[in-house]
């Protein structure tokens, strides 16, 4: 009985040599620009061709969506504690750095089906912020089924916090001083375990800072070090604008709100104007994946280019976080992780029509 | 869903908010954007509201700026378009009962109206200029 069970799985695991064909209005590639009345043929799971006037093969499943609609890469949510919250920090120590929050991570949650549909296809899971240095950030794909199907990669980057909710009464450190000290005595050892993973294994760090004074303290470390560093939330970012621009490889900016004040919501348009990459951030369960495109649509209407918009929910942060040889645009030999609207992306108004994960159905929008 | 019900005795429905704006609120309240097109396929009159939450604070007032966006959202689940734009303009007019002055372009009505930038619910459009009354209240400033 198991083994007809075992049996029939594996045939269905099968189903992504199927070979898909879409057509639509237009594909945001978003690496080579928006191809008019494309097609994306997609076999194995890659994406096999992107461009115009390509046959269908006669073994294809065409789906066309007409003229109205968008294709894009999906896209990719830099932080969020999806189908894992609560469960990720290890309240008696700071410095955490082998916690990994995949560890944490429930697929069957129902949140994680949830997320599915919002044309987010790639979560970046991370410990919350809770400790100093919180553990490995780990990449998990939409792709519907179970655990081992839906990890990536295990360990992206290392989180950590330099905002006063790393500090606590009864651990070390209590102060943000003490916090600092404890970092430069852990980056010293380049031997030692956080060393390692900087220096020799070259993760990046995801750092959780908001004030000025968090942000500059992030910088100088880098700075001293010589780390990558990824500023998480920045909110009086641009206060500190050049430093960020200076040594720091993007921020992931926290999920946009309708109470926002408009400097906050202004910080997308003028961080990617002044030359920093972005990317966006469900910070899930607080918001949840939809709230991806939500931020977007908001920082568009507050001065953000469309085209960085784009960038910043897919290409830019596949690159951040290291994988953009695989995922973040609709490049030929890139795995099909795409996503078709009903109209421009950016339009809240667009309905999600379809999800491919490696190049299979997960969602598709009943009309 | 009471939808059915709703129709049947011709009861309005006020629906929101539709984004949470308290992010630290962990309560899994789902603000459906669904729930629009849900009542509307069921033949119920649904104006959508931006409806400060008092959780907000002084900061959920902020939200009123995005009720466009809020019909935008549902429109992205399933309300038809000319739907979403009239559970923001028509539908509340009649359901506060004031439709025969304000709630849509009409001869006779009161000059309350929005310039855009362009299409309502493209990603981008802004208010350009708005008239109440006849009077121009607001004009964008050139960035």
């Amino acid at each position: 009985m198991e083994l007809a069970f075992l049996l029939l799985w594996s045939v269905a695991q099968e189903e992504k040599t199927e070979t898909v064909v879409i057509r639509a209005g237009r594909i945001w590639t978003v690496s080579k620009g928006v191809i008019e009345d494309g097609v994306v043929l997609i076999r194995k799971g890659k994406i096999e061709r992107v461009g115009r006037g390509i046959d269908a093969p006669l073994d294809a499943k065409v789906l066309d969506f007409g003229k109205d609609a968008c294709v894009s890469p999906g896209f990719i949510d830099m932080h969020s504690h999806l189908g894992s919250a609560f469960d990720t920090d290890e309240d008696l120590e700071a410095v955490t750095p082998k916690v990994r929050a995949i560890d944490a991570f429930s697929s069957t949650h129902p949140d994680v089906a949830e997320a599915a549909k919002s044309g987010v296809t790639l979560v970046a899971l991370s410990p919350g912020d809770g400790n100093l240095i919180g553990g490995r950030i780990g990449l998990v794909r939409l792709s519907g089924g179970t655990f081992d199907r839906l990890v990536f990669r295990e360990s992206v980057a290392l989180k950590m916090c330099l905002t006063t909710k790393a500090l606590a009464r009864d651990r070390r450190p209590t102060s943000k001083a003490g916090a600092v000290e404890l970092l430069r005595r852990l980056f010293r050892d380049a031997d030692g375990e956080v060393g390692t993973l900087f220096f020799k294994q070259g993760l990046p760090a995801v750092v959780r800072v908001s004030s000025t004074d968090e942000i500059q303290r992030a910088t100088a470390l880098r700075q001293e070090f010589g780390f990558k560093l990824i500023l998480l939330g920045a909110e009086e970012g641009l206060h500190a604008i050049d430093d960020v621009k200076r040594v720091s490889a993007g921020v992931a900016l926290g999920p946009m709100r309708v109470s926002d004040v408009r400097r906050k919501l202004e910080l997308p348009g003028r961080l990617s104007r002044a030359g920093v990459r972005i990317g966006f951030s469900s910070d899930a369960p607080s918001a949840d994946e939809s709230y991806l495109r939500v931020s977007a649509a908001l920082a568009v209407k507050y001065g953000l280019d469309r085209d960085d918009a784009m960038r910043a929910l897919s290409l830019w942060p596949a690159e951040m976080l290291g994988v953009a040889d695989q995922l973040g645009s609709l490049d030929e030999g890139k795995l099909a992780d795409i996503v078709v609207y009903g109209g421009h992306p950016l339009s809240l108004a667009s309905p999600v029509e379809l999800v491919l994960v490696d190049g299979r159905i997960v969602y598709q929008r009943k009309k | 869903m009471c939808a059915g019900a709703l129709a049947k005795e011709k009861i309005p429905v006020v629906f929101g908010p539709v984004f949470r704006y308290d992010m630290r609120r962990v309560d899994y309240l789902k603000h459906d954007p669904e729930g629009p097109a849900l009542l509307a396929k069921a033949g119920v009159s649904v104006a959508i509201a931006s409806h400060p939450d008092p959780a907000a604070g002084h900061h959920g007032g902020g939200a009123s700026r995005f009720l466009l966006e809020s019909a935008a959202r549902c429109a992205g689940h399933g309300l038809p378009r000319d739907a979403a734009l009239r559970a923001v303009t028509l539908e509340p007019a009649r359901t506060l009962g004031i439709e025969a002055s304000v709630g849509s372009i009409e001869k006779g009505k009161v000059a309350d109206l929005v310039v855009l930038s362009g299409e309502p619910f493209e990603p981008g459009s802004r208010v350009e200029r708005t008239m109440v009354d006849g009077a121009w209240v607001y004009q964008r400033k050139i960035e």
